[in-house]
């Protein structure tokens, strides 16, 4: 009877059960997606690098590759540095030092230091605040190791106080000058001379600098793992960890970014590479400008290319638009003159050597080769080097000329050219966006191949030495530009170079990452991490 | 056995000492040196000379080479000439990843390889007998990279079911332990399934199954036993095969490991991690055959030392 007034009132136990889990669950409802939206997101990124190892952060001891340069980009600073977003001299800006003063006959330079800058506090020590001490040491240690050219203008310094550093130049700087000087990495991050001294030979894989992450865990050749410098002068990064792994395998990396494991993976410089990466989940493709420039270079110091005609044939034989389609179309850009197209003092003012099977004809005749020649070269096993040389003997091969293609070990190349063994040299390079640098490493003859301050003149060329050394001394910035477009014409004139193309190298990361800044280009290779990159909702 | 065991120690040194002369002077023979390496291509000659005193490698090549000989008998091997790190250090840090991933694939490999190979004979041209043999073909013609990419794929990437690099845990060691072990698997099952179906035939086998004996007992205490000789020299044979050739697995997954340690040594031209992690190697190899050859005592009793 009860029972039957329990259910004539609608209380039975079923409708009881029934309620009280309807309520439970919309009440509970949003409570769960609130939390579910609330839950922080995991501000970890991992980076794979085509690198099966790392040789450490000494950047002053060792070159810093691709893979280095990701990690001590954001270990270290620099007095001045390039703005992340893009390379742009306009877009310099103050790093370590807040100001900077140049003396009217452009031969002292004083640096104000910020003030406060910590070094990381790593490794169990306190390594304690920048001053100017660290900035003399750095640039002093890196002048006895590869920075030789690079700070060879310096003549001494005078620390003015714990803040202020005077540097004085054997001849006047112009600003641009200091800034190649001091803005160009890697050579010139400031390493703390307390931790170098205290930590020898281990300062290699136990860097201190004043970057905005700092080491906390290696394992050789596998990964290395850095953290946030908490009292870093712009505040901390986003980023709780980030994990660099060095991952040779291409197929690896791809799949652990299919996975979520890996969020930024370096790839190939190849079209169809960054056609295919952006069909991978989650896929952001990135090029990174503002590329390499890619040189084949005569030797002008012997057979057969002693003859500027035949060199001439050789520049007019080669479809440029067909050369730039096969490595290409998104990864190359065009370049005409032996000067990177970004760079200050570029110009394309200077004489084109348009593919042109009937002046190839003509100049061979005239040379006295009127069936074409033989030429034979060493050449790199590497695809960067290898493919657009055989894209250029085959079209070398329709106008009569041979060229024999004998493929040696990347290092060997090197080695190799450096010798002089080769007619012809291909190489792809870049260097601080001015054209002192560049033009004169490959175009002054002091840069001779074969001579004691040998660097990479390949083509013996020495027709713009007057041009490069009045730049080099000169103070008004736009008489410089105006002597290194002068260089570009005679270099084009004398046709002892064929600039072929600009190429980028492509990454993928997720759609999630957040750089923090819109990327356009840098000298890195690689798109560099700021303290404002994270992880978005996914 | 002990006079025997202390023979084959001896001859450990003298080995290991010719394979040090050998790979000494090779290293320095070939094209690259390791401050080339380190300083870039770019560096002028000036600078390259300097690092190049500063690491000893201006000095003669035999004063090289003794002073590298006195640290490894003191039991130094040296500093990396890359990374300046101690190279006993790295190695002692590389070695449990390479050696866990060698014994875990084994492991996996003797017990599916022995199992896989009595089945098989036991059920000799019968279905199970074709499929075994269809799986040690397959096996056998699949390389060590293209099975750990086609695992990952379908484990890690597909199913989800476990990571894809890595070494942080045991869940990281599923998939190249499988990797390595399946294609030894196959080694096994095959080599296990003929020297079974050598020993079935036997005499003593027809004596045993006459006497009433069990059919367990026949294959795997008087059979299997008789197969193990020829088992035990394979599997100590790729045991020092499996543990040098761990470099793929450990690029493929990137795990630490000392096979990734030589390659990337070999790489920068680094003369003491790589004349180190060879020695390590040869010392490995030469001291699994000496107990390969001990074990066979073990199994076989008229086996005698002298």
């Amino acid at each position: 009877m009860q029972k039957k007034d329990n259910r004539q009132q609608g209380i039975t136990r079923r409708d009881f059960i029934k309620g009280t889990t309807a309520a439970t669950v919309a009440l509970g409802i949003p409570f769960i997606t609130r939390h579910a939206d609330a839950r922080p997101i995991k501000q970890e990124l991992v980076i794979a690098w085509d690198a099966s190892g790392t040789a450490g952060w000494d950047f002053h001891k060792v070159t810093q590759k691709t893979q280095e340069r990701g990690a001590s980009c954001t270990c270290y600073n620099s007095l001045i540095e390039f703005d992340r977003r893009k390379v742009d001299l306009n877009l310099l800006m103050p790093a370590l030092a807040s100001d900077w003063d140049i003396s009217e006959d452009g031969l002292e330079w004083t640096f104000k230091l910020l003030e406060g800058v910590r070094w990381h506090d790593n490794y169990g020590v306190e390594w304690g605040e920048l001053t100017a001490e660290d900035i003399e040491y750095s640039i002093k240690r890196s002048l006895s190791f590869g920075g030789k050219q690079q700070f060879s203008s310096v003549k001494d310094f005078k620390i003015l106080d714990k803040y202020t550093l005077k540097m004085m130049m054997q001849t006047p700087q112009s600003q641009i000058d200091v800034m190649a000087m001091v803005a160009k990495t890697p050579q010139c991050f400031i390493a703390s001379k307390k931790a170098i001294e205290k930590l020898g030979d281990d300062f290699n894989l136990k860097p201190v600098g004043t970057g905005f992450f700092k080491l906390d865990k290696y394992v050789p050749n596998t990964y290395s793992e850095w953290i946030p410098h908490e009292r870093h002068w712009r505040g901390r990064p986003m980023l709780d960890r980030v994990r660099h792994m060095y991952m040779k395998d291409l197929s690896s990396r791809e799949m652990a970014f299919q996975k979520g494991e890996a969020h930024m993976i370096q790839g190939l410089v190849s079209q169809r590479w960054y056609e295919s990466a952006s069909k991978l989940k989650d896929a952001d493709p990135v090029l990174v400008g503002p590329g390499s420039i890619m040189v084949l270079h005569f030797n002008t110091s012997r057979e057969p290319f002693k003859d500027k005609r035949l060199r001439e044939a050789v520049m007019h034989a080669i479809d440029r638009e067909t050369l730039e389609k096969f490595i290409g179309k998104n990864i190359t850009r065009r370049q005409i003159s032996p000067l990177h197209r970004d760079y200050m003092g570029y110009t394309e003012d200077v004489k084109r050597y348009d593919y042109n099977p009937d002046k190839v004809k003509e100049l061979l005749e005239k040379a006295g080769s009127p069936k074409g020649f033989e030429v034979e070269m060493k050449i790199s096993e590497i695809d960067d080097y290898l493919t657009p040389m055989q894209v250029v003997q085959g079209m070398l091969k329709k106008v009569g000329i041979t060229l024999k293609l004998n493929v040696v070990t990347h290092s060997a190349y090197h080695k190799l050219i450096r010798q002089d063994v080769n007619p012809l040299v291909i190489y792809g390079c870049d260097r601080f966006p001015t054209g002192q640098q560049l033009l004169e490493q490959f175009y002054h003859s002091k840069s001779i191949v074969g001579t004691p301050k040998a660097v990479t003149n390949f083509s013996h060329y020495n027709g713009i030495d007057k041009e490069l050394d009045t730049a080099d001394t000169e103070v008004d910035v736009n008489k410089k530009i105006q002597l290194w477009q002068e260089a570009q014409k005679k270099i084009m004139e004398d046709a002892v170079a064929y600039p072929m193309y600009i190429y980028q190298r492509c990454w993928v990361k997720k759609k999630w990452v957040d750089l923090g800044y819109h990327f356009e280009s840098n000298l890195e290779y690689s798109p560099l991490l700021s303290e404002k990159t994270r992880i978005l909702a996914h | 056995m002990l006079t025997y065991a202390a023979r084959k120690v001896l001859l450990i040194l003298p080995t290991i000492f010719l394979v040090l002369v050998f790979l000494f002077f090779m290293l320095r023979i070939l094209p690259g040196d390791p401050v080339t390496a380190a300083l870039g291509n770019e560096a002028s000659a000036e600078v390259i000379a300097s690092l190049k005193k500063e690491l000893g490698l201006d000095r003669p090549l035999h004063v090289q080479f003794l002073d590298y000989l006195q640290g490894l008998v003191k039991g130094d091997l040296g500093r990396s000439l890359i990374t300046r790190t101690s190279v006993a250090g790295e190695i002692a840090a590389a070695f449990p990843y390479t050696m866990s991933y060698t014994v875990t694939s084994m492991i996996f490999a003797i017990f599916v390889g022995i199992g896989m190979g009595v089945l098989t004979a036991i059920k000799r041209n019968t279905v199970i007998d074709y499929l075994g043999r269809i799986f040690s073909l397959l096996g056998l013609s699949f390389p060590v990279f293209f099975m750990g990419l086609l695992l990952m794929f379908l484990f890690a990437v597909k199913l989800d079911l476990l990571p894809a690099i890595g070494s942080g845990d045991l869940k990281h060691l599923i998939l190249p332990a499988l990797s390595g072990g399946l294609i030894m698997t196959a080694y096994i099952t095959r080599l296990t399934r003929s020297s079974m179906l050598e020993v079935i035939r036997a005499d003593y086998i027809a004596t045993a199954r006459a006497k009433g004996l069990r059919e367990s007992v026949v294959v795997f205490r008087h059979a299997l036993k008789n197969a193990l000789i020829s088992i035990t020299t394979i599997v100590g044979m790729y045991f020092g095969m499996h543990f040098a050739g761990s470099i793929m697995i450990e690029m493929i997954f990137a795990r630490p490991g000392m096979g990734k340690l030589l390659i990337t040594a070999i790489k920068q031209n680094d003369y003491t991690m790589v004349q180190s992690l060879i020695v390590v190697y040869c010392f490995i190899i030469i001291v699994v055959n000496l107990l390969t050859d001990l074990i066979y005592g073990l199994i076989d009793p008229r086996i005698v030392y002298k």
